[in-house]
């Protein structure tokens, strides 16, 4: 560890050698590359999309659109990832088995991945930290409704129907569409789409009151 | 999608999403190479999710909470080596010996060229 180039006494963060973990990734990557099992240019790409081009915003096209086309909204709910790839996205690795699960002035959906992190990578990207913590993981199930205070939200008497993806099923929620919204557009609705609220851990965000 | 860059989408996805999806680089070195190698069929999604649960659920089992962040990544990475080892496509030990020979790197002091 030593390597005799110790600058301070005592308080040596920066510079700090390469954690362990980065070390073991930096060497299976090697291996893989000497094996002609990975590239790392594609490994490359492949952060780069899931950092930058998909994200939640996909999911918020798919939600709009649904909004304002009632034979769309039939599609997604029939077959949720043909659907999704018609507006081209196509599935991920996590995307193949999808389901969209409507809000509605009765039922609250949240969706959680008990057992590890399980997310719709195609409409919402990568998931946010909390949404892997044991804590959100646990709470979902044992106290939905408690956890959807600690979000700020409030459905009052409304039943909560908690979703609990798989490697065989990832869920989205369609939240419901915000009321005063009617002579908006597409593209002015997936603004008001959040992430958390195709997640249920939050609800679609009520139209700026605008000076026309 | 007329009017919309890519530079726009991004920023606007940034907007909404703020926190950083990777907490450090390795984290998301060993995200990429878990899906490059499923899709490069060299196993099943769903395996490498088996191989997560089981990380998870052993911590867990434990009482080592996961707060989601690099702790997440931590087991991501070992669900991996685990399952590679158990494929055979890397080995334990084999990755081991790497891992020693790839050191620490010299510690990264000046971001625009060293001499």
């Amino acid at each position: 560890m030593s390597d005799g180039h110790d600058h301070h006494d005592g308080n040596d963060h920066h510079n700090a050698p390469l954690s362990e973990p980065a070390q073991r990734v930096k060497a299976l990557e090697q291996l893989l590359v000497e094996k002609g099992l990975v590239n790392p240019q594609a490994l490359d790409e492949l952060i780069d999309t899931y950092e930058q081009r998909v994200g939640p915003r996909n999911g918020a096209r798919v939600v709009a659109r649904a909004w304002t086309d009632p034979e769309y909204r039939n599609r997604l709910l029939d077959n949720a990832a043909r659907a999704i790839e018609e507006l081209g996205f196509p599935p991920g690795p996590q995307g193949e088995h999808m389901m969209v699960v409507e809000n509605t002035p009765h039922v609250h959906n949240l969706v959680v991945c008990t057992l590890c992190s399980c997310y719709p990578w195609s409409v919402l990207g990568l998931p946010p930290v909390w949404y892997k913590s044991t804590a959100y993981r646990a709470s979902a199930v044992n106290d939905p409704r408690g956890l959807l205070k600690e979000f700020d939200i409030d459905v009052g008497d409304k039943e909560i129907r908690v979703w609990d993806s798989s490697s065989e099923m990832r869920y989205f929620v369609i939240p419901e569409r915000p009321a005063g919204t009617e002579g908006l557009s597409e593209d002015e609705l997936a603004e008001l789409v959040t992430r958390d609220s195709m997640i249920g851990s939050g609800l679609a965000k009520p139209p700026a009151s605008r000076s026309s | 999608m007329p009017g919309k860059s890519a530079e726009d989408l991004i920023a606007r996805a940034r907007a909404l999403a703020p926190e950083a999806v990777f907490g450090e680089p390795w984290e998301a070195r060993a995200f990429a190479v878990a899906v490059a190698l499923c899709e490069a069929g060299q196993f099943q999604w769903a395996e490498f999710q088996q191989s997560l649960i089981a990380e998870i659920g052993e911590a867990e089992k434990t009482g080592r909470t996961t707060k989601g962040g690099t702790d997440y990544y931590l087991h991501w990475l070992d669900a991996l080596t685990r399952l590679l080892d158990a494929k055979g496509i890397v080995l334990g030990p084999e990755l081991e010996a790497r891992t020693a020979d790839v050191g620490p790197p010299p510690p990264p002091q000046d971001p625009h060229g060293h001499h």
